[in-house]
């Protein structure tokens, strides 16, 4: 399992940055990186401690990676992303589950039933008899894993986010219908925001809203930063203090979102999945 | 009199393969209680009994079973039976089916080189394959609980349902690819062909809820 602390190595890049759109990359110790960039970051404060593994009453599931935001899980199967935004069904392991490279196969990571946090969603992409496959809010990028079917609860989000990054637009679906669409701030060219399927995997509220009231992590990573702010390089929707950023490529990943758009974005359930393209 | 005999025979010929099952497989599972899944190749009930065999479930293991063939009797003959049970999904298939070729006359009263049933997610379909009662051919795609009635020599009305489709009260739907119900000596016959029980559609699932924001906060790729 990877984490925080193993991802960011000496002489690792860091990035760190300000609310005011500006950005600076620095190499330095991880110890010292992490500590200055919790500090100074306008993009997150305190990264998480992830949970020890609650994977409880099986000792077998126990030992193997659980798929978090910090974990960069090896022998995981890719998506295929065959349709983007699935049917809309979503799911949450009520308690850890095994997830296996393929249906049938031997558990190869744990899904945990919660994640920063709040309870685990991820979205449901293919189906077979007695299985279910869902995407993976860990690296590598387009990470999925087969789930033994019955052992979640499912639900149906009728919510579908799109975002174009060559356009820097985004769009809100609820049963195909159009909430909103709006400009947004997407990565900057060295730091793009990674194209593909990935979903809402959370919904934080910072105790210090230094640029926004509200963070919504995406399944998501950095391709170009393995580490950002001390955090696991995690992609995120947001808010930006300054109007100016939106219809840029300044970010280092994330997408800055206008306020309503935000608001909007509030009320679509976790596990709801975003198709991002280039 | 003569009817008697016939009827006679017929049950004894019903009876034969009983035991000879009943070796073959001890017990008829359960269906798995729930929601589970479940699936057996043939089954009869009334004055012949005949469990189910194979039967699977997927609460149990293993979750598929095949058998060549029943042991040699004069009503039932076939070439494998196979079925299968996971969570949401079983499915059975009977192939080189004959049913009481020497009991009743020279010729099978039905006869299928194959027949299936799949359920899925609640949803099911059946597949027949060149079946024959009483050398009248049967409709191979069959829409739902479709039924015939064709008159045999020596047993009056077969009645045969393809593709039947029950919902249960437990929320599962069973699939059979056919039934044959016939009247014997005033009680009702029924064997069933090709069966697949599984969970009712999980298709309907609530809306998921809208998030609360948890007070904690990332550090994400701004």
């Amino acid at each position: 399992m990877s984490n925080r602390s193993t991802r960011a190595r000496i002489g690792r890049r860091v990035m760190v940055h300000t609310p005011v759109g500006g950005s600076r990359s620095v190499m330095m110790g991880a110890v010292a990186a992490v500590t200055l960039a919790t500090l100074v970051t306008g993009c997150g404060g305190k990264s998480q401690d992830h949970p020890s593994s609650s994977a409880a009453g099986n000792p077998a599931i126990g030992k193997l990676p659980q798929a978090t935001t910090f974990a960069n899980l090896k022998n995981v199967a890719k998506d295929s992303g065959a349709d983007a935004a699935g049917n809309g069904t979503v799911a949450h392991p009520t308690a850890a589950v095994p997830v296996s490279a393929t249906p049938g196969g031997p558990p190869v990571a744990t899904l945990p039933d919660k994640e920063l946090g709040g309870p685990t969603w991820v979205p449901v992409v293919e189906t077979k008899p007695g299985w279910q496959r869902v995407l993976l809010p860990s690296r590598p990028n387009g990470a999925t894993g087969w789930i033994p079917a019955g052992k979640m609860h499912t639900a149906h989000s009728p919510y579908v986010v799109k975002v174009d990054t060559s356009a820097r637009r985004l769009s809100l679906l609820k049963s195909g219908q159009s909430l909103g669409t709006w400009t947004v701030a997407v990565g900057a060219p060295k730091t793009p925001t990674p194209a593909g399927r990935t979903f809402i995997m959370a919904s934080l509220a910072p105790a210090k809203a230094t640029y926004s009231p509200l963070i919504l992590p995406v399944g998501a990573h950095s391709e170009s930063l393995d580490t950002f702010g001390g955090g696991p390089g995690t992609v995120a929707f947001h808010g930006w203090p300054q109007k100016s950023v939106f219809g840029q490529a300044v970010t280092h990943g994330c997408i800055r979102v206008p306020a309503d758009a935000l608001q909007q974005l509030a009320k679509v359930p976790l596990g709801t999945p975003v198709s991002i393209s280039n | 009199m003569r009817k008697h005999l016939k009827y006679g025979a017929i049950v004894g010929a019903l009876a034969a393969p009983v035991a000879v099952a009943a070796i073959v497989v001890p017990s008829a599972s359960a269906t798995g209680g729930g929601t589970a899944s479940s699936a057996f190749g043939i089954s009869a009930s009334g004055l012949l009994t005949i469990p189910q065999t194979p039967s699977v479930s997927s609460g149990a293991q293993p979750s598929t079973k095949s058998v060549a063939s029943l042991p040699h009797n004069p009503l039932v003959q076939l070439s494998v039976l196979r079925t299968k049970a996971v969570s949401g999904h079983s499915e059975a298939s009977v192939v080189d089916l004959k049913i009481a070729k020497a009991a009743i006359s020279p010729k099978a009263v039905l006869s299928a080189k194959l027949i299936t049933a799949t359920c899925d997610g609640g949803a099911g379909s059946s597949r027949l394959v060149d079946v024959r009662l009483a050398g009248h051919a049967i409709q191979a795609g069959a829409s739902p609980n479709s039924r015939i009635t064709v008159p045999v020599q020596g047993l009056g009305g077969v009645q045969v349902t393809v593709n039947k489709q029950v919902h249960n009260a437990d929320g599962t739907t069973t699939i059979t690819g056919l039934e044959l119900a016939v009247q014997a000596l005033g009680k009702s016959q029924v064997i069933a062909i090709s069966s697949a029980t599984c969970a009712g559609a999980p298709a309907a699932p609530g809306e998921a809820p809208r998030p609360s924001p948890v007070p904690s906060d990332l550090p994400v790729t701004g």
